[in-house]
Formats: C-alpha cells, structure tokens, sequence
C-alpha cells in the first residue's frame, strides 16, 4: 500500500493540471488514467478558447504539430427542407477584451496531442503517472471517512485527499457518495466523427475559418470543427431530447450540401466514430465532499452554453489543488475545511460562468438546441435578407414589402422573447465588468440627438405605413414602460 | 451517405470482463436505451432490454444507456484498465 498526499483520479486535462499544480506547491501525487495513455479515452475535440492562454502561462508554450488557429467561425442555417438558405461569420473583435481574444477564436487541437503534453509537464513537476489503470472506488477508513482509492487491479491507494477528475460518470462522485448519476435534462450527448485531410487541401478550402456551426430545423445544432490535418464533424443535445435514434440526426446533418462540399473539396476520409456526454449544468452545486473533491466535467463545470469543458476543467484543477495544500496544511481535510473549494471556484472564471447559468440553458434549450424554432427562426431570418436584397422587383416595392414578410412571425417571435430572451437579459442585467466606453459615451449622445428627429420627422411624414399602426404601439408599450421603470428606481434611489 | 458506416471506425482493445449489466427484474421497458445507443447495442425482448452478446467489441463507453435508463436496471462501469476503445486522434 503506498500513501500520498494527493490521489487524482483522471489524466485529462483537469487531472494533469491539478497534479501539476499540486506537484509544485510540493505535494506527493499520483493521478490515474484507464487509458495505455493520457488522451485515448477523450470526450472531445477541441477548440481551446483564449482563457487557456490568457490564464496559463505554461500554456502560451503549447506546441502541437496538428493545432490549427481559427480567425473566423461561420453559423450555417438550413430549413425544413434539409436546405441551406443562410450563413454568416464572425471574427475576433479588435476591441476584443485581451490580445488573445483579439488574435483567434479558438485554437483547435487534438485531444491525443493536447493530453500526454499536459501529462508531461505533471510528471515534470514530480507528479506520478499511473496508466492502464481503472479506478473502481475510493476507499474509507474504520471511522468511514475517505482515504484513498482502489484500482481494478486490486492494489489501494492511499491520501489525504482525493481529487474526482473523471468525468460525466465519476467513479469517485458516486462511491464517495458526493452524487448519484446526473439527471438526464443536465446531460448532453454528441456524436463525433473525425475526418482525416491534408493540411494544403484544408488550407485551401476553410483556413481559418475553422469552425463551422450547421443550426437547422431538423436536428439539434451540429459542427464542423477543422484541426490542422483532419476535421470533426458532429452533433448533440440533451439526453432527454432524442426522440429517434441519433443516426437519424447525423444522416441530415451528413445530408447537407454544405458540410457534403467541405468533406469533398478537404479529401476529408472519416477515420473514427465517437459518442461522449458532456454536462449541461445550470447551477454545479456539488463539487466536494470529506477528503474529496471533484473537477471538470466531474463536479458538472462544462459552461452552460456551449458546454466547453477543457478550460473549465484546468481552472478547477489548479484551484482543487491549491486547496487541498491549504487544507493539508491546517491538517483538516474535513468538508467544512474544503468548502474553501466551492468559494474558490464561485469567485472564479468558473463561478462567473454560472450566475447566468439557468437563463442560458433556457435560451440553448429553447433555441440553440431546438429545430422546432428553427422552423420558423431560419425562414424568418432569411425572409428578412431577401426583402432587403433581393432584386425581384423595384427596391421601393420590396422596401414596401418588407414588414409584410416579418410580421407573420411576429406571434412566434415575442414568444420566443418573452420565454427565452428576456430570462436571459434580466440574468446578464447586472453591471457589466467594464463600464461603458467614454469615447462611445459621448459619440451617441453627440450623434443620436441630431439623427433621431430626423429619423422621426420622415417616419412621421410617411402615410400608409406599418409604422403609423407600430410607431403608437411602441410608444405605448415600450416607451412609456421604460419611462416609468425609470423614474420608479430613481424614486426608490432618492429614498 | 449512411452514417451507420461510420460505426465500423471504432477501435477496441476487448475487455474480457463485462462492464454492463442489465437487471431484467428491474427493466420497465421504456426502450430509451435502444433509441439512444449510436451503435445499436440495444434491443427489447419480451418486454425487457436486452443487450448485444458482441457488445464488448463495440461500445463507444459513452454510458448514455445507463444514463437514460430510468428504472436503474442498466449498470455501467469503464472497461479495465488499458482496455476498450481506443481513441487515436479525438
């Protein structure tokens, strides 16, 4: 029986970030991986977003021959026809919160690449690398408390701490008695096919713009994800969701010209099939237990949008094992003493991520994740490019035509809103981060006053428009609301 | 193009054990699992669920049918250590 200070349990991402940290606060760990190697048994792609950078200096030296850098991302839209009527793409912002964020989206890598480097650097650090090895359950002392852990070779572990690093399905969660399995609405599945291709092909038909979303009325949001060499082309949603067996979904998905066209024109060659769940959580709430703590997709800290885990996962581990030094130190590794754990993750990027949690699902839910509204959202928004577009008639007979296109979707539309949208922005509602840009500021009010009657006047001289019926109703229903929401928080500052 | 085809790109290493089990007792046959399942491991008889006798050469390990499986008859535990898919590029 060999004792430690620090068992973890896991070697992806998470695992190896917290046995790097630990190892270097001077920590004696050991951290577990089933697989021959860190990587085999991944649940995801990936694109590593800015944070990893921003955040982790050991990271701004990732190396990884097959990283492609996505500068651009592109949202495809398809109809109930299995037909795509709309795309459009987005860049990084040169007013971007930092440089990473301004330079790339996200930087996509393998998996297989990503994982045994990060593994190095804990083995680097003094950590201890146990592969091939199945974690069956923690182990408990005669008082009951958790003191280690057992593998399915019969050997026990034993530390004062063990860290949960492994995944949707926790061993440690569930033996240790922290959690039971997820609910179904909180977890997500996606299915994942890897393509191979050549560098030169996929630089010729995508470069940077490396991520491709295919959101459609007929199934759940799916991807297009290029790497250097090889791409992943996939699809998920709730595991409550499925109404037919998931190859029903791929096959549309598959069926589309678009992602049809990128598999053609890359020489794309499908190399392996996958099926991984990922956490939905709106609110992790836990994350730790006696002598245990859990992190990444373990404790549920996929962020609840799109449910990016790899980030999320790394910042947890670090933070777990800055708390088990702590707690070893004190010599109380009691739950009391590690619910500095969950403070510690709260006041993070992680806990940050959450406080919109429940909005956001319901927005993913109702929206991201929903080919019905799809159905009416994608003719909607394509409906509206064409009334301003296209050349079928005169402009002025297509401009006079326009709201006549929009306001049958109306009704669906407010509905919408009202149960997803508004949620969403009374949730993000609090003060932003950073006040309003100054030189904006004073921009908008140098400008609106001198636009907005002008607007005004030449709506108002306008007969037979939509806007003689909606210019009232706005001012009714939107303006005056505002106006008198307005003066009852001022009255209420006053008191 | 069928996506079915896809299913022939896995990769095993077999276990030898079993790391699923079902409890017939306990199954309500709510067929979850058979819809779920991307490898098609699932199947119900006489009103329980019953699983592939070759499944250990083709679960993914994703656990979606323990995950779905309301009534708790569906165990699901990794593969030993070294075995079972193997993932070559993620």
């Amino acid at each position: 029986m060999k004792k430690y200070d620090l068992i973890i349990v896991g070697g992806g991402p998470g695992g190896s970030v917290a046995a790097k940290t630990a190892s270097e606060l001077g920590l004696k760990t050991i951290f577990f991986e089933r697989g021959t190697r860190p990587g085999e048994k991944n649940v995801s792609g990936t694109g590593l977003s800015p944070k990893c950078f921003r955040d982790f200096d050991f990271m701004r030296e990732m190396d990884l021959p097959h990283e492609r850098v996505a500068t651009m991302a592109t949202l495809h839209l398809s109809d109930d026809r299995n037909i795509e009527t709309n795309s459009f793409s987005f860049t990084p912002s040169l007013n971007g919160p930092y440089p990473e964020a301004r330079e790339y989206l996200t930087r996509n890598v393998y998996r297989s690449e990503l994982d045994p480097w990060l593994a190095e650097l804990a083995v680097a650090a003094g950590a201890e690398l146990q592969t091939s090895t199945k974690v069956s359950g923690v182990t408990r002392d005669s008082s009951g408390k958790v003191d280690g852990v057992k593998t399915d070779r019969g050997e026990e572990y034993k530390a004062d701490v063990v860290i949960g690093a492994d995944g949707v399905i926790s061993t440690v969660a569930r033996t240790a008695g922290i959690r039971e399995k997820w609910d179904a609405s909180e977890v997500a599945m996606i299915l994942n096919v890897d393509f191979g291709a050549s560098r030169e092909d996929i630089d010729a038909v995508v470069g940077g713009n490396a991520l491709h979303y295919w959101y459609s009325s007929i199934f759940p949001v799916g991807y297009s994800f290029f790497s250097a060499e090889g791409c992943h082309i996939g699809l998920g949603c709730y595991m409550d969701w499925w109404k037919k067996n998931p190859h029903y979904y791929l096959d549309k998905l598959f069926e589309l010209e678009g992602v049809q066209q990128q598999i053609r024109m890359c020489n794309a060659k499908a190399r392996e099939f996958q099926n991984h769940m990922v956490t939905f959580l709106t609110d992790p709430s836990t994350t730790y237990g006696d002598s245990v703590m859990l992190i990444g997709d373990a404790a549920g800290f996929a962020c609840p949008y799109e449910a990016e885990g790899v980030y999320y996962a790394m910042y947890s581990g670090m933070l777990a094992a800055r708390v088990a030094k702590m707690a070893l130190e004190r010599g109380d590794v009691s739950k009391r003493s590690l619910a500095e754990y969950e403070r510690a993750w709260r006041d993070s990027p992680i806990g940050e991520e959450f406080i919109g949690g429940a909005a956001i699902e319901g927005f993913v839910r109702g929206i991201g994740f929903n080919p019905d509204v799809g159905k009416w959202v994608v003719p909607m928004i394509n409906d509206a490019m064409y009334g301003i577009l296209n050349v079928a008639e005169s402009h002025t007979e297509s401009t006079r035509n326009l709201p006549g296109l929009i306001i049958p979707y109306l009704p669906q539309l407010m509905e919408t809103v009202q149960a997803d949208l508004v949620p969403l922005s009374i949730a993000l509602g609090k003060p932003p981060s950073r006040p309003p840009n100054e030189n904006v500021s004073s921009v908008l009010r140098a400008v609106l006053p001198k636009v907005l009657p002008f607007l005004a006047k030449r709506a108002a001289r306008a007969e037979n428009r939509y806007s003689d019926v909606t210019t009232p109703i706005a001012m009714e229903y939107f303006m005056k609301p505002f106006a008198d929401e307005k003066a009852r928080i001022a009255r209420e500052a006053k008191r | 193009m069928n996506t079915r085809d896809f299913m022939l790109l896995v990769y095993k290493e077999v276990p030898e054990e079993d790391f699923i089990t079902v409890d017939a007792e306990r199954c309500e046959a709510c067929g979850e699992c058979v819809v779920v399942c991307p490898m098609f491991l699932w199947s119900l008889k006489d009103k329980k669920a019953v699983l592939a006798a070759d499944y250990k050469e083709k679960c993914l390990e994703c656990g979606a049918c323990w995950q779905v499986c309301e009534s708790g008859s569906i165990s699901f535990d990794f593969p030993t250590g070294g075995k079972g898919i193997v993932v070559k590029y993620g």
